[in-house]
């Protein structure tokens, strides 16, 4: 067994059973990892309708194949439920070192079922798994957790995947977040980690993942390492987020709930003015040579900002100083990637930096995924605008453009579900059915998921992304098989392996004579499966569509009508072998695909 | 021969075009009447290098004719995140 250990963990956290299941080589090269293995365990163990806050969902940590090899692109695993955002397939996806540990442990996924009556968290050393009480950790941010957790097991290079207070408040977009500056943020997997009352995963694995090619994988290695001058370099040198002014210029950055289109403040906010005001360092992800990751830090006062650079930098790093003394941004929390500084800065109308800094690591400290909290604020802000939102309702806090420390603040409230946190906490989708009054034509959700901050009006590449992915409002074209693949095997996007090294990658490291044809259909079975269990929750094609936000037309754009959306929606139903007319899966794709047994429970 | 000079600034990872241990914007001298693609050959960047290119804060074709003292901006479009 190379690339994986024929070992699935399933714990039940009612009565703190666990069991090891073994399903096969078959199982591994059928699903691969991530998306596959998710929907897989989905549809066989959620019944149909199932509350996603309820102790009938389930909750999957899945790695992939690759995840945890000893190379650049291969720390990524994913988090799995039903979504307490979308009532549909939820997943989310995430790097840093918890996903290779978890592999280096022996496990290659696990199943959490049922909920725990206490709070408590997991523990995996190796092969020894333990549920451990969490009533001491339960309300704490993460990094206290953390802190805890590695102090009481007496081993600082444990690994912890676990929910802020967010999560236990069952915010619906409550993220999982690991190595504390990581997180699996889209569609909710921290709520349904707070409805099972499960704090955190801790994991410390001693192994290595076997690899059944190293010189093949070492040359891969070596070769994208080489690359970096000439593909990795913007990445290495910003992280994401350098592009900010290109986006605006072409009329394409999201502003004021999506409405603008570009911003003379954007240049304010964008990883060039991260890096030149308050980022110290560039981290990395397991075993990567790019260090995309930046790491932010802010002191109040100028005094700590001195000491900090003499003591923790010794020298080698600028502390930034809040301006105004107002906010000190803890760099154990990272900084914000592309998504953050737009859907917390430059959609709400904000240039203050170090206020979204604030609100980036707020959300990292309490558990939230910035876009969804992002563009829920930037709905109820238009809603507030408009009058629909009063004062009255959101118990006299102004929800306004512009208001860099309302932001703040709101991010609190929402992480504790307090005054309007509460009603924002639920998402703008569910928020907007509550108080009616027209306020839906406001949203930027697709499936009730808030869409990330790249506009389809200006991103032809877009569309079938936020159409079409199974988790509703996904940016990152998880529809292709091209990116589809890499999320089942735990390869990272940003890394530059075309398609034939991401195949010279999973026979260097499984040892499978895997083609071209078999590669493409482990993504599509991926996305087949995903599609199966959202039909089988009642979604279908009228969910396949876009707010009406972006039918309006942008300065620069034009609106995208209803006949281009289903255009596009019926191409990719063909393409993926489904119904044109209803998106079905056709029965002779289930047979090519061999999920027929997987298709029967989706009925 | 009459010439203009230029300011350009080079964002995310078309700095591997700026000249070694150079940062910031670069002032580059054309002969008048020059146009952006002449500038990206004197740059060094290839004609079919995906990029956004803004002049005096527009966006910019590649057969826009530059002014003496324009601000060009080069900026690689980027995702994720």
């Amino acid at each position: 067994m190379n690339g994986y250990w024929n070992k699935i963990l399933h714990v039940r956290l009612d009565d703190r059973r666990t069991w090891i299941e073994a399903p096969g080589e078959a199982f591994f090269r059928r699903y691969g990892g991530g998306r596959g293995v998710i929907a897989h365990y989905l549809l066989k163990h959620v019944p149909k309708g199932a509350d996603p806050l309820g102790p009938d969902n389930v909750l999957i940590f899945a790695p992939g194949v690759v995840t945890g090899a000893p190379l650049p692109g291969a720390g990524r695993h994913s988090v799995g439920a039903k979504s307490p955002l979308t009532f549909a397939f939820g997943e989310s996806e995430s790097g840093g070192y918890w996903g290779a540990e978890l592999k280096r442990a022996g496990w290659d996924a696990i199943v959490v079922h049922g909920a725990s009556p206490t709070p408590v968290y997991l523990w995996i050393n190796d092969g020894t798994i333990e549920v451990r009480d969490a009533a001491h950790l339960w309300g704490k941010v993460t990094g206290e957790v953390e802190e805890a957790i590695l102090a009481e097991l007496g081993d600082p290079r444990i690994r912890v995947a676990q929910i802020g207070p967010a999560g236990e408040r069952l915010v619906r977009f409550a993220c999982i977040a690991n190595d504390l500056n990581e997180v699996a943020g889209r569609t909710g997997m921290g709520a349904v980690m707070g409805a099972k009352k499960l704090k955190a995963i801790a994991v410390r694995g001693h192994g290595a993942v076997k690899v059944a090619d190293q010189p093949a994988l070492l040359a891969t290695a070596k070769w994208v390492s080489s690359t970096m001058d000439e593909k990795h370099r913007a990445f290495h040198e910003f992280g994401t987020g350098a592009a900010m002014q290109g986006k605006s210029l072409e009329g394409g950055m999201p502003v004021l709930n999506y409405r603008l289109g570009a911003s003379d403040t954007v240049a304010r906010v964008d990883a060039v003015a991260v890096r030149e005001q308050v980022r110290v360092k560039m981290t990395s992800c397991y075993s990567c040579s790019v260090r995309c990751k930046k790491v932010v830090h802010v002191e109040r006062q100028e005094a700590a900002a001195r000491e900090a650079e003499a003591t923790v930098y010794k020298g080698r790093a600028r502390v930034a100083v809040d301006p105004r003394g107002r906010y000190r941004v803890d760099p154990r929390y990272g900084g914000p990637e592309y998504e953050s500084l737009a859907a917390l800065g430059v959609n709400l109308g904000l240039d203050d930096l170090v206020a979204i800094c604030k609100s980036n690591e707020l959300c990292n400290a309490l558990g939230m995924d910035t876009v969804s909290l992002g563009a829920t604020l930037a709905w109820a802000m238009e809603c507030f605008e408009k009058g629909l939102l009063t004062s009255e309702d959101t118990g006299g806090v102004p929800l306004r453009f512009h208001d860099a420390d309302g932001v703040v603040r709101l991010v609190e409230l929402i992480a504790r579900r307090e005054g309007i946190g509460d009603l924002l906490a639920e998402g703008s989708q569910q928020a907007a059915r509550r108080i009616g009054r027209g306020s839906e034509a406001y949203l930027t959700t697709v499936k009730g998921l808030e869409m990330a901050m790249h506009d389809p009006r200006h991103m032809p590449i877009m569309r079938a992304s936020y159409l079409l992915a199974p988790t509703g409002g996904d940016h990152m074209r998880q529809t292709g098989n091209r990116n589809g693949l890499r999320n089942q095997v735990g390869l990272c996007h940003f890394l530059a392996y075309d398609d034939g090294q991401a195949l010279t990658i999973l026979r260097a490291v499984t040892g499978w004579d895997v083609t071209p044809e078999e590669l493409v259909a482990t993504a599509h079975r991926g996305l087949t499966l995903a599609r199966l269990f959202n039909l089988r929750e009642g979604l279908g094609r009228g969910d396949d569509r876009l707010p009406a936000r972006f039918s309006e037309a942008l300065p620069k754009h034009a609106g995208l009508t209803r006949g281009q959306q289903e255009q596009i929606v019926t191409e990719y139903y063909t393409e993926q072998g489904w119904d044109p007319a209803t998106g079905v899966p056709t029965a002779e794709t289930l047979r090519a695909l061999g999920i027929e047994e997987d298709a029967a429970r989706a009925v | 021969m009459r010439t203009i000079t230029v300011s350009v600034t080079l964002f995310a990872d078309l700095r591997r075009y700026l000249p070694r241990g150079a940062e910031g914007p670069q002032r580059y001298t054309l002969p008048d009447g020059a146009t952006l693609a002449d500038l990206l050959r004197t740059i060094g960047v290839p004609p079919d290098a995906e990029l956004t290119a803004a002049v005096d804060g527009e966006l910019a074709a590649q057969d826009a004719t530059l002014r003496d003292g324009a601000e060009v901006l080069l900026l690689s479009p980027m995702e994720g995140g």
